[in-house]
């Protein structure tokens, strides 16, 4: 038992074999702190001219190998170290060029689905900063039925360079409707969905953005009348 | 008419010394690297075990299944699967009448996602030389609860104790309630649904 944990662990510190850089302090000082976050104590400095490895980094922090310890170095301190080929770091919080760039999107929405609380996970990718493409699984819990619904929608942001910038799109998917009853068994339907959005999408900070938009769907049915939806989204998404 | 000469002149004079002064570039090359030729790591991947309470059903064993992003040192997004099977009621135990669900409608689930926020960050110590990094979170978000044939909106709280054995492994204690509405025993009520859990988590 403890061999099969030795071995699984083994496994897993693979992913510590990643590239390494190697480093001096060209400032004066550096702190090194117990733990990635402001709130760890600093138990280590290293001075001007004393050698770092840097090792890996998580959210703002760099995990740093400093006289066969670890430490974790705030990623704004990079600015502080030069590499053994005289190359100094750029740190940049501007990431609102990353933003911009953006290709990768995920994101979580919560809302309304015509009186129903809806909520709704989302894949976008970004073919320029104008046009984008994004494919959402929703689902509705309501009193009388529960909806699913798939949809792949394209949005145009007119204004993407502005931290509030508005989106329009259009889209089009399924929606399975599941009627809640408890004495007549009806079964599930299936309907086409076609939808337009409007919205604004909000630069946060980092690489979070939040969402806010209204979607108006038609959906397509047997009867002799289209049902029309109305769908309030209010969430975060995050690029890569 | 005089001073107007000097000053058309004075600017003809200085423009061409001006113009060359912006152009001159600095000659020595810094040569500069990414941040990014780092690893790094920010998704983490959890698994749980642990109990359950659901109203009315009894206690149960709980299994779930987290995988999160640390969008900052603060905040932290989560998806969560969790699964457990329901026991009997009461009412079931004593009056010996039929079961109120099914075997498969006793079946437990949930997905959903949340927001965590490191609130308490710190160290536990193990004994007079060692530390241990450890963090306390609390979390808040929504999704779907699969439960007695019905499917239903569901909101989790919580919080998580976190102890990191090392940089990249973490252990877990996870208190959560689960809050939805139900509508197995005649009228609709709310009902919470806490869970304990114990678990690792791995940083990647």
């Amino acid at each position: 038992m403890i061999r099969l944990l030795m071995l699984l662990l083994s496994v897993l510190s693979l992913q510590l074999m990643a590239e390494t850089v190697a480093v001096k302090v060209s400032g004066d000082f550096v702190n090194l702190h117990s733990g990635p976050g402001r709130g760890y104590p600093i138990v280590q400095v290293a001075i001007k001219g004393e050698a770092l490895v840097l090792n890996k980094r998580r959210t703002d922090w760099v995990q740093v190998e400093f006289k066969q310890q670890h430490y974790w170095l705030a990623r704004a301190d990079l600015t502080q170290l030069v590499t053994l080929h005289q190359q100094t770091f750029t740190v940049s919080d501007d990431r609102i060029a990353q933003y911009e760039q953006r290709s990768l999107e995920a994101g979580f929405v919560f809302g309304d689905f015509n009186g129903s609380s809806f909520y709704q996970l989302s894949l976008a990718y970004s073919f320029s900063p104008y046009l984008q493409t994004e494919l959402a699984v929703g689902q509705a819990n309501g009193d009388q039925a529960d909806n699913l619904s798939a949809e792949l929608s394209l949005y145009l942001s007119p204004m993407p360079h502005w931290r509030w910038s508005p989106y329009f799109g259009i889209g089009g998917g399924v929606l399975r409707t599941t009627p809640r009853t408890v004495l007549v068994q009806t079964p599930d339907r299936n309907n086409s969905l076609a939808s337009a959005e409007l919205g604004v999408r909000y630069y946060l900070s980092r690489n979070f953005i939040a969402r806010a938009g209204y979607r108006r769907s038609v959906i397509v049915t047997d009867r002799n009348d289209n049902e029309e939806i109305d769908t309030w989204k209010l969430g975060f998404s995050v690029f890569f | 008419m005089e001073t107007w000469f000097q000053r058309i002149f004075l600017v003809l004079g200085l423009a061409p010394a001006l113009a060359p002064a912006q152009q001159v570039e600095p000659d020595i090359s810094q040569s500069s690297i990414s941040e990014n030729v780092l690893d790094s790591e920010n998704w983490l991947l959890g698994l749980r075990g642990g109990m359950i309470n659901i109203e009315d059903f009894g206690s149960s064993a709980l299994g779930a299944l987290q995988l999160s992003y640390h969008i900052n040192e603060d905040f932290y997004l989560s998806a969560e699967y969790a699964m457990a099977k329901a026991g009997r009621t009461s009412f079931e135990e004593l009056s010996g009448a039929a079961p109120l669900l099914t075997d498969s409608e006793r079946q437990w689930r949930y997905y959903g996602a949340h927001v965590g926020y490191v609130l308490l960050p710190g160290e536990v110590f193990l004994n007079r030389n060692y530390a241990m990094n450890s963090g306390l979170s609390v979390f808040a978000g929504g999704g779907n609860v699969d439960f007695a044939g019905d499917k239903v909106f569901a909101l989790q709280l919580g919080s998580q104790f976190r102890l990191y054995a090392t940089d990249w492994l973490a252990l877990e204690l996870t208190f959560s309630d689960y809050i939805f509405e139900t509508t197995i025993l005649a009228r609709s009520k709310t009902t919470h649904n806490l869970s304990l859990a114990l678990g690792v988590a791995v940083y990647f």
